[in-house]
């Protein structure tokens, strides 16, 4: 784990794929080699917020291992907290500045079909997936859950592959997921990525159909939004008041408090942080089911608290 | 051999593997004593229980006698509707409903070929001795059929597949300890290491340090 290295980074290139998907081409400040990421891969980029800064994951969507550039799409959310709206004015020249890519989210090697299922702009980490897999020659297929706009958007990433299933308009009316997961051969290994309805239903809907746990794998992206809540930190002292559409990570970065992090979305455990008292709403994809029941410890970059206040060790 | 304790695979939805307790073949690191090795490679198994989640189910058991048979599928009567069994090398007299495999390397070529047309949602209950465990646990591997969709039980015999670390040679049915080497003669201690890939246990040469310092030969693995 590379917490804390960062890479400077150059926009080289920017274009609106839709009215609200901004493509982003980045390049090394330096001109030079970026680190190489896998399919699936994430970078965590600082952006400026309205005090201080503030951290957004985004798929790379180029192709796995290219080094010449990454390369992002970003939606600009109605109720942006600074960072898509920030990137949706980024200009080429302007310089930015991430993490080195991870991932917790790539293809597994030992399956012998890959099945993906994505909605709205939870498509961007299979972009990657595909360039992959076609390379490999693996067994694949994509089924997308999206709006007209979103599906014109990704086009040139899609088009041409009658592996891929768009599953267009009305919701997902089109995509029957207890249909589809209950013909999968032996060995294939199940990718969502979307809202969370669509993950909690095709994970429980796959479970119900008999796939093992391990043959399940899911990434969300992005702090859904919840009750405000208040974190007391037990050893500094600090009561803090987390906000509505603000994770409890990011409060504590806005007020100085260093929480060794990385993905962002509950997937990595590395901002795993002892709960001395209070409810937590576990959003996360670390802990075991019991770890959670037993609710010693919380992933602060997305849960938050079920009521009242959360007393942290910190 | 006693049954081991539960074989629990510990992953969210999202397939992230927990910090302790399993591997993805259902070894434990802290099961390891009770088979009385510390060694941590050394599979354990335990007793079959009908998954009710899966809905296919085949259940693969090495000659059994009459008693394991009715055992069996009373235990695994809830699952009659989607239960194939296969006897493999002996079968009980005038019961009828398994098929028969004399031999078990056409039994493990009618299982690729099973799992290759099987869909998600297939689980395997093997019973035997661990190297015919393992040999239909590396047929499973090959379509990434694991625990705890894939439950071993030993029964029979503790003998065992032996992997010669010096010339690769793997031979079967070794019940002492140590082991003489059919590929290069070299006296082999049998380890309790364990390689799911070979599915075989590793045999070193057993007076590699002090040459001609054999210890006694004991039949061990009976």
């Amino acid at each position: 784990m590379r917490a804390g290295a960062e890479l400077a980074l150059r926009v080289a290139a920017a274009q609106m794929l839709s009215p609200t998907i901004r493509y982003l081409r980045l390049t090394a400040a330096d001109g030079g080699l970026l680190p190489a990421a896998g399919p699936g891969a994430h970078l965590v980029l600082t952006l400026p917020a309205r005090t201080g800064s503030t951290h957004r994951s985004y798929s790379l969507i180029g192709a796995p291992d290219a080094r010449e550039a990454y390369e992002i799409a970003v939606r600009r959310e109605a109720a942006s907290r600074g960072g898509s709206a920030f990137l949706h004015a980024a200009e080429p020249g302007m310089l930015l500045r991430c993490t080195w890519p991870a991932s917790h989210f790539a293809p597994v090697s030992t399956a012998r079909r890959h099945l993906m299922i994505a909605g709205g702009v939870g498509i961007t980490p299979f972009l990657s997936y595909l360039q992959r897999l076609r390379a490999d020659g693996s067994d694949y297929a994509l089924h997308y859950c999206a709006r007209p706009d979103d599906a014109r958007a990704f086009e040139r990433w899609l088009a041409g592959d009658t592996a891929v299933t768009l599953h267009c308009g009305t919701a997902r009316s089109t995509l029957n997921l207890s249909a589809l997961l209950s013909r999968q051969p032996l060995g294939t290994h199940l990718y969502v990525c979307g809202p969370q309805g669509l993950m909690a239903e095709a994970v429980n809907t796959a479970l119900g159909l008999g796939w093992p746990a391990r043959h399940l794998h899911t990434e969300s992206f992005g702090a859904a939004p919840g009750a405000p809540f208040t974190a007391v930190l037990a050893r500094s002292g600090l009561t803090l008041q987390v906000g509505a559409h603000e994770s409890l990570l990011e409060r504590l970065e806005a007020e100085g408090v260093v929480v060794a992090s990385l993905c962002r979305g509950g997937a990595c455990g590395v901002c795993a942080t002892e709960l001395l008292a209070g409810e937590p709403e576990h959003r996360d994809h670390f802990l075991s089911e019991a770890e959670k029941v037993e609710g010693r410890r919380i992933m602060v970059c997305t849960s938050r608290a079920r009521s009242g206040e959360l007393v942290l060790n910190l | 051999m006693k049954p081991g304790h539960e074989t629990q695979f510990h992953a969210a939805p999202d397939g992230v593997r927990r910090h302790g307790t399993t591997d993805i073949y259902g070894g434990s690191l802290h099961s390891a004593m009770e088979l009385g090795s510390a060694v941590k490679s050394r599979p354990r198994y335990r007793r079959l229980e009908p998954d009710a989640l899966g809905r296919q189910h085949l259940l693969i058991l090495q000659a059994p006698d009459a008693g394991t048979v009715h055992e069996l599928a009373a235990r695994f009567a809830p699952l009659r509707h989607a239960l194939s069994c296969w006897h493999c090398e002996a079968t009980p007299d005038g019961l009828t409903g398994a098929r028969f495999f004399g031999a078990r390397a056409p039994m493990l070529d009618a299982l690729a070929a099973r799992l290759a047309t099987a869909q998600m949602g297939q689980r395997l209950y093997a019973a035997g001795t661990e190297p015919f465990l393992w040999s239909v646990a590396q047929i499973c591997a090959r379509f990434d059929l694991h625990a705890p969709a894939l439950q071993l039980e030993h029964r029979g015999s503790a003998c065992r597949r032996v992997y010669c670390v010096h010339c690769k040679t793997l031979f079967e049915g070794v019940t002492g300890n140590p082991a003489d080497c059919p590929g290069c003669s070299l006296v082999l201690s049998v380890r309790d290491h364990f390689s799911r890939r070979h599915g075989a246990f590793m045999g070193v040469n057993a007076d590699a340090e002090h040459p001609g310092e054999l210890p006694s030969r004991q039949a061990v693995f009976r």
